[in-house]
């Protein structure tokens, strides 16, 4: 070895043995596994074993933080953990007195959590040992051979103190033999004495760290590991003292937060370069740090940037932002009182930047001639989407190119001539922007192979260098996007507007919808297709603001066939099975929300119009909870912590930005976030919750268990309406505690269930469980004025794992089911309250979500666990529903209802036939629904371990429509 | 003690070694060209010829935009089951991968819809041809023409030299074209990397089974159709594999099928494996499919449903007596005679102890009876574990290797791509040999006539070949 080396080797094993022995003596326990999160004994990647010497890597892309010397490993729940050994008979460890420390902090609190594993609880099968977590305490897990009843007795000594999340701490357990005991911070914290003898091991599990793993369990943690030593024996409590008071003093507290109000969002301005935007309730000058960043708070944010502050708005533009790229941010700024503020860490990924590809600069020698394209976009408003130019014409290649340029949309050439397609071709190829941007398709105008509604543009020409138009004008408008998509045909003199009439008649073009506009040479006919008739739209999470799961959608049939197809795909979606909120259909924009980020796509051709990360915009648990967007024809809503934020559906602008009323003449409210979202005319109504209520789902939660953290409902504490539009309070009322899940609004009527039990009242919770259970009401309350209408006392407290209520046809219907899985209905007339009827029926699918299931109401009949029953009177219709595999809950059109069996679902009402669109699914909640003439489809499968073959957005039509 | 990683990869080997108990003779191979994906259509991505190192980098040629794959990369997480970092299933368009034949260079491009003919040694281009949607898959070239399909749903075939077409057909059952991923395209797409073998062009065209997938057999010569079955279950996309009976179609995230060539019959689907278009067939006509989920490679016997053998590793060379295999951060070859006797020797003594095992449960509790069984069980596993030892040596070398996207091997020299980089390393030994800088992630490499080209996901090919050429 070379002589140097040699050196240094020396003086790390020296000062390794210090760290460890500086406060042993020899007499005492020493340690058989020591592991230092820091280097030179770990890197991000590896980390060794102090005591054998032995290297092993961290699973997953991890990092290391770093505050002055002292170093941890950063853990981010889902993929990082430090496995030491599958086989354990050949680990170093511990046959009976232990200890066992460890320095970690822990930034979530699950109801498992694992520092150090080595351990089977599976049933009655119970060996090994765990230093690790249990909600928010520490916990010490012991088998031994003195407890054992045949097949091994754990005892999970559990600590007395809760732990903050991201603060560090000092954890040990220790055995001596007889007495099981767990110190925090250098003090005794409980003890057990029901273990002793021998440490009674399993035969086969994994020794890892950073994790609780068994055969049934795996559970990792997300916080940091700063060390962890495995002793031969029990240190005695005034040694763990002094071991806790040597490095107590390395580890920070966490500074005080710094409090966002709204966002923040980022945007992509290009390629490179994005906008981040966030509001606070204080002016201030805050600074953003990044960098790009494997997980959260490592120290890889090298960057800095001062943010532009106007006023609560702070703006910052990042520069030379890598390609598909994972970035972490937070924001410092200084209190009033001069003490450092840090917001909690927030990402972007650079993946997710939808912009256009650019057509690339203009050519120096112009090609294009600006005015018509500058014409067309000024009198339609179109920028984005697909056009389609007919015929290969100077003036339509120019025009392509032009429109290339100067706005997003894709565009495509359709010629029959293939002399002239070939040089369009290399016309548009010369200058860039072919296939990228435009295509030049050979074909005949009398038989466009295009599928419906997909052109947001469709270009024709008249004249005499012009190709003529297509015979049969109505295969024209097939093509044409309805709500909004145009038909634009240039040189259309008055006399040519008269001799198109016939063909415009024949074509359906109607004469409502169309004019003559002055263009950039003479004048063009334009046609302006309006919404499809008998369409519906999905505003709310349950279809409409009544909860009946259903669009009404006239056209949406059970015979479809794909419109289009693309993003987003997986990656920016979030994990499938926290019952996400659904994606909403208004205006002919499909809203989608994945993990932290939101889209609009045009709905008909699957154009993302616009994207935004918001990091703080996350809401799980929708059987327990109420979507955090609500969709009317022109704005998105989403909940922003207090705030909800009116979105422009088209653009993307945030322009407005309401906050949860205050009750007159109480204390401050500003605790209160904004729970439910309900759009309905000029109207929002909302509830008043807890800050914290909502679910986040982050640690591959499902809640499909029935346990009381699963099935804990939101409840709002007030209920109020504002106007849509200026934010003015139309009428707040508070009564009790309502369950948020039931919000249902009408043309006239608001409904709720609240209970106005005193301890429900009294208590703080964001969320509760039997506390909801005392003096329930379904409560009537005017839209227009907030007065209350009726008000009935009713039991429903049966309803415990979910409460839904549905309003359609005059009639209320709550159901939910209890604890041993029976699903209890209750119907009553909305115009007084009188009952109807009731009903019990044991959950007929018994897994995945049979339990929860939401109850979809088409015409007067009720379809929910896999029967079909009469809304007015409770009678059993259908009681041969197939089974319908998956976790998710279903939605309808009029004549078909879609879900997730095991692939994307139809139960086609025309034939009673289940159906699939084999090789793609949805995820476990609602993620299929009929709008706008259209099965939407997005990408809801993300992370699903099935290998269904597809993973992408689609839009379905009706099959009649598309032929 | 044999980390976790080494223990997996162990394991694993020891069982793919007996599905190639009793393997054909290892054809020699003299592939002059590399005209189709992977070398040839069992896509071994390996070439007899070595390189005459160091190579210095003769011509780059840069696409105007960068490719855009059919699809975008995986979730993030599976947070339910949490397996780890989720490798990307879907992945054979990342970049314009590269064929050669005759002096001549080929490739299609997924964003100008168009294929280029190069001169290989200028980089020159020689012709070009405009199809209507993009072109995912490099071409195959045979008897001095041009297959390729796009996504406007046609499958062509061009005069090599001329780019001129001699004949095309359109796969799907019609044109109907939808926006698919922002690009007005066929609803049946051909996004199979085509075969051609005894005459035939074998192609696929579709995405949704619930449309309907067309798998056909077409004459080289003029197009016509020879076969032509439909799948409702499953997509074809990614290059297709073939041996002298069986015709292989990837799927995508889910696995692959396996056809009868003469006649098109669905013979097979793959089962309980997690699916993959990274695929090659191994001499005796074994399917090597993956990552899977987390970046995996198992190995499936010929007209077998279920997998015999899992590798941890996103790409397999399977060469003369030894195979190379390629994870995220190493590289390892095996010398699979040596193994192959010592699992031999071992199978049946695990046969033994499992069967002795079953009768010691039946008697545990009866010592007399359960005590001699207990020492034969602990007899045989000592000579278990003395073979494992034996294999575990047989495990030639192991380096890290930080170029992860692609791995072919040149006579001897295996090359492996990297972000911003390519490599060499000694198939002998694993020394790594030389390195150049490439523009993006190297996620495609041919090799042919001495010379390596390289395409990245920055649209860009660069051209390396011995220095001397250079000259």
């Amino acid at each position: 070895m070379h002589h140097l080396t040699k050196t240094v080797c020396l003086l790390c094993v020296a000062f390794a043995m210090s760290v460890v022995t500086d406060v042993l003596h020899a007499a005492e326990p020493q340690p058989i596994g020591h592991w230092l999160f820091q280097p030179p004994y770990a890197t991000a990647q590896r980390v060794m074993n102090r005591v054998t010497r032995q290297r092993t890597d961290v699973v997953g892309t991890a990092a290391l933080w770093q505050h002055g010397k002292t170093a941890a490993l950063i853990l981010d729940g889902q993929t990082n953990e430090i496995p030491l050994a599958t086989d354990i008979t050949k680990a170093a460890l511990p046959k009976a007195a232990f200890t066992v420390e460890a320095w970690v902090r822990l930034d979530t609190a699950p109801e498992w959590g694992g520092i150090v594993s080595v351990i089977q609880d599976n049933g009655n099968y119970e060996k090994g040992w765990l230093l690790g977590s249990r909600k928010e305490t520490f916990a010490f897990a012991l088998s031994t051979t003195g407890a054992n009843d045949g097949d091994g007795v754990l005892t999970y000594l559990t600590s007395k103190t809760t732990f903050k999340k991201k603060h560090w701490y000092h954890v040990v357990g220790t055995y001596d033999g007889k007495t099981q005991r767990i110190y925090i911070n250098g003090k005794l914290d409980n003890t057990s004495t029901v273990q002793s003898g021998d440490i009674y091991y399993p035969p086969k599990t994994t020794f890892t760290l950073g994790a609780y793993r068994d055969d049934n369990e795996h559970y990792r943690i997300n916080g940091m590991l700063h060390e962890v030593v495995i002793l031969d024996g029990a240190l005695p409590p005034e040694v763990i003292a002094k071991r806790y008071a040597a490095k107590q003093a390395l580890f920070p507290e966490p500074p005080k937060p710094y409090r966002v109000a709204v966002g923040p969002y980022v945007t992509f301005v290009n390629d490179e370069v994005v906008k981040i935007t966030w509001e606070t309730g204080r002016p201030g000058v805050s600074v953003i740090e990044y960098g790009v960043a494997p997980a959260p708070g490592s120290n890889a944010m090298t960057e800095k940037r001062e943010a532009h502050t106007d006023g609560t708005t702070h703006t910052v533009t990042l520069h030379a932002i890598k390609r598909d790229t994972e970035y972490s941010f937070r924001i410092r700024a200084k209190g009033s009182d001069g003490a450092d503020l840090v917001s909690p860490v927030f990402r972007f990924d650079s993946t997710f930047n939808y912009l256009p590809r650019d057509a690339g600069a203009r050519a120096l020698i112009a090609f294009g001639n600006g005015g018509l394209a500058d014409k067309i976009v000024e009198q339609t408003g179109i920028k984005q989407g697909y056009g389609l130019l007919l015929g290969v014409t100077e003036q339509n290649v120019r025009l392509a190119y032009d429109l290339a340029h100067s706005t997003d949309m894709q565009l495509v050439i359709v010629e029959p001539d293939t002399d002239k397609v070939a040089w369009a071709r290399s016309e548009l190829d010369g200058r860039g922007v072919y296939g990228v941007r435009v295509s030049v398709h050979r074909g005949s105008l009398d038989a466009l192979p295009y599928g419906p509604y997909f052109a947001n543009l469709i270009v024709a020409q008249r004249g005499t260098d012009a190709p003529p138009l297509p015979k049969d004008a109505s295969k024209l408008k097939r093509l044409l996007r309805p709500l909004g998509g145009v038909l634009y045909v240039t040189g259309t003199s008055a006399d040519d507007a008269n001799q198109l009439k016939p063909w415009l008649d024949a074509g359906g073009f109607d004469a409502k919808h169309r004019k003559i506009v002055k263009s950039s040479r003479g004048h063009a006919l334009l046609y302006i297709r309006p919404k499809l008739a008998g369409s519906g739209d999905w505003s709310h999470q349950y279809g409409t603001s009544a909860n009946t799961a259903c669009s009404e959608d006239d056209l949406v049939t059970g015979d479809l066939t794909v419109a289009w197809w693309g993003r987003p795909g997986p990656r920016p979606m979030p994990d499938r099975g926290a019952r996400n909120p659904a994606p909403l259909a208004a205006g002919g924009r499909l809203y989608i929300q994945g993990d932290r980020i939101l889209f609009s796509l045009d709905q008909y051709n699957g154009t993302i119009l616009w994207s935004m990360m918001t990091p703080s915009l996350r809401r799980t648990n929708m059987p327990r909870d109420g979507s955090n967007m609500a969709a009317a024809d022109d704005y998105l809503y989403i909940v922003s912590g207090q705030y909800c934020e009116g979105i422009d559906g088209q653009t993307g602008r945030r322009k407005l930005k309401f906050r949860v009323p205050e009750i007159p003449g109480t204390p401050s409210n500003h605790a209160y976030d904004w729970g439910r979202l309900v759009v309905h005319g000029d109207l929002l109504i909302g509830t008043a919750v807890q800050s914290g209520a909502a679910y986040q789902g982050d640690n591959g939660e499902w809640y499909d268990h029935i346990k009381p953290n699963e099935y804990a409902r939101v409840v709002g504490r007030y209920v109020f309406a504002l106007d849509r539009h200026t934010g003015r309070v139309k009428w707040i009322r508070k009564g009790g505690v309502l369950i948020d899940s039931t919000l249902t609004v009408t043309d006239t009527h608001v409904y709720y269930i609240e209970s106005r039990d005193d301890a429900a009242i009294g208590s703080d919770k964001a969320r509760m469980t039997t506390e909801l259970n005392k003096a329930q009401h379904l409560v009537a309350l005017d839209l227009s004025t907030g007065r209350t209408m009726w008000d009935k006392a009713h039991d429903f407290a049966p309803a415990t794992v979910m409460t839904y209520l549905t309003f359609a046809n005059d009639t209320l219907m709550v159901t939910g089911s209890d604890t041993k899985r029976i699903y209890h209905q209750w119907a009553f007339d909305a115009k007084a309250g009188s009952t109807l009827w009731s009903r019990q029926v044991k959950d007929k699918k018994g897994h995945h979500g049979g339990q929860l299931q939401h109850p979809v109401v088409i015409g007067d009949r009720v379809f929910v666990n896999k029967q079909v029953v009469g809304l007015r009177n409770g009678r059993l219709l259908q009681d041969n529903v197939a089974e319908r595999r998956g976790c998710g809950t279903m939605a309808a059109s009029k004549h078909a209802l879609f879900f997730r069996h095991y692939y994307h679902g139809i139960w086609d009402l025309k034939t009673n036939e289940r159906k699939q669109f084999l090789g793609i699914r949805g995820g476990c909640w609602l993620g299929q629904i009929p709008a706008g003439g259209l099965l939407l489809a997005p990408e809801t499968s993300s992370g699903c371990s099935c290998t269904h073959a597809l993973q992408t957005s689609v839009g379905f039509v009706p099959r009649v429509r598309a032929k | 003690m044999i980390s976790f990683r080494t223990k997996r990869f162990t394991t694993v080997v020891v069982a793919v070694i007996g599905a190639w108990l009793g393997a054909a003779v290892w054809p020699t191979p003299a592939w002059a060209d590399w005209p189709t994906y992977a070398g040839n259509d069992a896509r071994h991505n390996a070439s007899a010829q070595s390189p005459t190192m160091p190579l210095v980098e003769a011509w780059t040629w840069r696409s105007r935009h960068r490719p855009k794959p059919a699809w975008g990369g995986p979730a993030k997480a599976d947070k339910y089951n949490k397996p780890g970092v989720l490798a990307a299933r879907v992945a054979f368009d990342t970049a314009f991968h590269v064929v050669a034949a005759d002096g001549l260079v080929f490739f299609g491009s997924s964003v100008d819809d168009k294929v280029y003919c190069l001169d290989a040694t200028s980089g020159e281009k020689t012709w070009q041809f405009y199809t209507e949607g993009p072109v995912r898959c490099a071409p195959t070239i045979a008897n001095g023409r041009v297959y390729f399909g796009s996504d406007d749903g046609v499958l062509y075939c061009l005069d090599a030299y001329s780019g001129k077409v001699v004949w095309q057909k359109r796969v799907g059952p019609s044109d109907r074209r939808v926006p698919g991923n922002g690009r007005v395209i066929s609803v049946w797409p051909v996004r199979t990397g085509v075969v051609v073998r005894d005459g035939l062009v074998y192609a696929g065209a579709g995405v949704f089974p619930s449309e309907g997938v067309h798998l056909k057999a077409f004459d080289a010569n003029d197009g016509t159709v020879k076969w032509h079955t439909t799948i409702n279950d499953l997509p074809i996309q990614g290059y297709l594999l073939a041996s002298p009976t069986r015709l292989y179609a990837p799927t995508g995230r889910d696995n692959p099928i396996v056809f009868d060539r003469k006649t098109g019959q669905r013979l097979l689907t793959i089962t309980k494996s997690q699916g993959g278009t990274y695929c090659l067939l191994t001499p005796d006509h074994h399917l090597v499919f993956g990552p899977g989920k987390t970046g995996r490679l198992d190995l499936v016997e010929q007209d077998h449903k279920d997998k015999l053998a899992t590798f941890a590793g996103n790409h397999m060379i399977v060469a003369a007596g030894m195979s190379y295999l390629h994870t995220d951060t190493q590289l390892s070859a095996l010398d699979r005679a040596t193994y192959l006797a010592e699992l031999n020797a071992r199978r049946p003594l695990e046969a033994k102890r499992a069967a002795l095992g079953k009768q010691l449960k039946a008697v545990a509790k009866d010592k007399a009876k359960a005590d001699p069984l207990r020492a034969q069980i602990a007899a045989l596993t000592k000579q278990i574990d003395t073979h494992a030892k034996n294999m575990a040596a047989c495990l030639k070398w192991r380096n890290r290797c930080g170029e992860p996207h692609a791995l072919i091997l040149a006579g001897d020299v295996l090359f492996a791509g990297g972000d911003g980089n390519v490599a060499a390393y000694r198939a002998a030994d694993g020394q790594r040999v030389w390195s150049a800088k490439v523009e993006g992630q190297a996620h495609g490499m041919a090799f042919s006539n001495g010379q390596l080209w390289v395409s990245t996901d920055a649209g860009t090919i660069h051209c390396f070949t011995t220095s001397k050429a250079s000259e």
